[in-house]
């Protein structure tokens, strides 16, 4: 700064007063940059908070409806299946009964001599018709023998008829079948190795099961749900 | 509701506030428009009553009836066309707003702005009526009132976007393009003030193609108005806080990056470099936008800045931008480095110095694939040195290219010529092979004896190192 003539005491102030402006000036303009990009920062930080948090309550929201829809279809299927499993359950009940009366019944069967004597013997023809066996033991219960001795022949008789052949019957009277029992025949062979079932209890058994699917459609009508027939 | 973070706006103007000075004590007939029925007498006294000489005691006054006082002030501006009560009013807001030693500054615009609430016309468009006026003073005055209204409006206010870009475009049409620079330094500093506020970047972008030009051109030109220069390329970086508006910016501006580049490299002052360089900063920070990071590197832009950096910055934003802008450019140039780029520039035979050619590590990588094919590759670089196996032929075809071409054909010697050094280097195999094939060895010597003084060098360091190997195969 050589040339110049010593500045005086205003002057200097003067001088010390545009510096101090001067530089106040770039400070508040550098101060307004400052605050100009904080707050642009600050915008895109908040959007992107924002955004996040919307997407974590989203996937948060949509995690719980998912439990949510998931808890409702198991118990939904739950108390189906529960509704399904208690009618089912009555309706075997209800068949299960029906065997039973029938059972009953039964018993009562062969205390009425007039109905029971030709059933036995069908019973005992029958037997024989599937042994077809020349020799043929048979049990029947103890108050059954006298009965029993009545239709021998007229089984026999039958049975040559439609088998072609003789057959010899005979009585087991070491064995008797279970005074318990409401009645029928156990027609056993020669050799005692194949027994035919024919008591009344068998043939209830037997007509349970093929008669069951009838009983069942005429007391329930037809299955909604069932897809094959054959 | 209040005025929300409040740093005042000043204008720093001596023409503006010598047009205003005087306002303040020219009288207004305020009773004689009464009388003439033009306003009514609430209206006339009110006005009256502001019309006391000292600031604080205006100020004083309309605090002790603020919705008053902000009603009639608008409902005068509303219905009286005079000039002389118009600069009066017009000057109140301003004065009441700007003046340094009051208490209570924001008062007025405070109360102008809580009528927004009664009438969502209010106070803006008001004031916005008077922005294409005749008269030049009341044009700067109602668009400084209009600014200073607009800034700081909550962000709940609603604003019409034709409020902000009727504003927008008196700035940048107008005030911009004046001849009378006074005028021009005063629109920049409104303008800048209208940026910092996101949701008006958006609706000035959206008119850019007739708001953008006038403002670019400023940066253009060489002025030497340092402030002007400042205020210009604040208002841009501004701008270029915006997404759409970085990517989009040098898109149809496209010598912004080089205008930039070379704001900061040669400006003098630190807050030029230090707005230039933020703003470059802005342009890069768009992920996956690999054009313009093309056009940085086209630009030379990693040279530039490794030197800026180099440089004593008082300024830590600066230096924090320079290091960005530096390490995306520098994982840019690794991301190019690819042999697909060299291939597709043999293939063009358009050949410049692009990232692959002076990377060490492209070289080390990619040099095999050069020996492929009995050295294919190799050969048809050496190939593209000659226009012709003929000497004359060539200097014949060479003089029939156009100017454009003749430069692109030497800066391709200059390069395959390097390329070819870089493959020797690296591929000592390749020295065999030439040897097997003289005629190619001769092509590159040859190149030594060309008048281009880049292709001059670039032969003599391949021969050199053809040499330096020969001698240790």
């Amino acid at each position: 700064m050589s040339g110049r003539s010593p500045l005086s005491d205003n002057q200097v102030a003067d001088e010390l007063k545009k510096m101090e402006t001067f530089i106040k000036k770039e400070a508040d303009e550098k101060a307004k940059e400052i605050r100009l990009k904080a707050e642009e920062e600050y915008e895109i930080e908040k959007a992107s908070i924002v955004r996040a948090e919307i997407n974590s309550i989203d996937s948060l929201y949509e995690s719980k409806f998912k439990k949510a829809a998931l808890a409702q279809q198991i118990t939904k299927s739950t108390i189906a299946n529960k509704t399904r499993l208690k009618i089912l359950a009555a309706r075997e009940q209800t068949l299960d009964k029906i065997f039973e009366e029938a059972e009953e019944k039964l018993k009562k069967i062969s205390q009425d001599k007039k109905t029971y004597k030709p059933i036995l013997k069908s019973l005992l023809e029958e037997g024989l018709l599937s042994l077809l066996e020349k020799k043929v033991t048979i049990r029947v219960r103890k108050n059954d023998v006298s009965a029993a001795k009545e239709i021998i022949d007229e089984a026999r008789k039958d049975f040559e008829a439609k088998a072609g052949f003789a057959v010899d019957v005979s009585i087991d009277e070491s064995n008797y079948l279970s005074s318990e029992i409401a009645g029928g025949v156990v027609v056993i062979n020669s050799t005692g190795k194949i027994e035919v079932n024919n008591t009344l209890e068998e043939r209830l058994k037997l007509l349970s099961e093929t008669a069951l699917p009838g009983i069942r459609l005429e007391l329930f009508g037809p299955s909604k749900s069932r897809k094959f027939f054959d | 509701m209040t005025i929300e973070s409040y740093s005042k706006f000043v204008i720093d103007s001596p023409f503006f506030e010598s047009l205003t000075k005087p306002i303040s004590s020219r009288p207004v007939p305020w009773e004689g428009y009464a009388r003439s029925n033009q306003l009514s007498i609430d209206e006339a006294d009110s006005m009256k009553k502001l019309d006391i000489q000292e600031i604080q005691e205006k100020i004083d006054t309309i605090d002790s009836n603020v919705a008053l006082y902000s009603t009639k002030v608008l409902a005068v501006l509303n219905k009286l066309d005079r000039n002389d009560a118009i600069e009066n009013l017009l000057d109140l807001i301003a004065k009441t707003y700007t003046d340094n030693n009051t208490r209570g500054p924001l008062v007025l615009l405070n109360g102008l702005l809580e009528l927004n609430n009664i009438d969502s016309s209010l106070p803006f468009n008001t004031i916005a009526k008077f922005l294409d006026n005749q008269n030049e003073t009341i044009q700067m005055l109602s668009s400084y009132d209009l600014t200073i209204l607009l800034i700081s409006a909550p962000k709940s206010m609603r604003i019409s976007n034709d409020i902000v870009s009727n504003l927008f475009q008196l700035i940048t049409t107008q005030f911009l393009v004046s001849e009378n620079k006074n005028l021009v330094f005063f629109g920049i500093q409104l303008l800048k003030e209208l940026l910092s506020i996101s949701s008006f970047r958006h609706i000035f972008w959206s008119f850019q193609s007739n708001f953008f030009p006038p403002l670019y051109k400023l940066l253009n030109q060489n002025s030497t108005d340092l402030q002007l220069r400042y205020y210009t390329l604040l208002s841009i970086w501004l701008l270029s806080f915006n997404k759409e508006i970085s990517i989009k910016l040098p898109e149809l501006y496209k010598d912004i990056i080089a205008k930039y580049l070379s704001l900061s490299k040669d400006s003098v002052k630190e807050k030029i470099v230090r707005l230039a360089v933020s703003t470059l900063a802005n342009f890069i920070s768009i992920p996956k936008n690999e054009n313009i990071i093309k056009v940085f590197l086209y630009e030379k832009a990693v040279d530039i800045f490794n030197q800026l950096i180099e440089r004593k910055w008082a300024d830590d934003e600066l230096k924090q931008d320079l290091s960005l802008i530096l390490t995306t450019l520098n994982d840019a140039v690794v991301n190019l480095t690819t042999f697909d780029q060299y291939e597709i520039e043999l293939s063009k035979e358009q050949f410049n110095w692009s990232p692959p050619h002076k990377s060490e590590e492209f070289w080390i990588e990619n040099v095999t694939k050069f020996k492929e094919n009995n050295f294919k590759i190799f050969v048809q670089l050496i190939k593209l040195l000659q226009l012709s196996e003929d000497e004359q032929d060539a200097i014949f075809i060479f003089e029939s290219l156009s100017k454009e071409q003749q430069q692109q054909f030497t800066l391709n010697q200059a390069i395959i010529c390097h390329d070819l050094g870089m493959v020797v280097k690296h591929l000592p195999e390749s020295i065999k092979f030439l040897e097997k094939n003289p005629s190619l060895k001769y092509t590159i010597m040859n190149l030594m004896n060309s008048q281009n003084a880049d292709v001059k060098y670039e032969a003599l360091r391949t021969t050199q190192i053809l040499v330096s190997h020969s001698f240790t195969v």
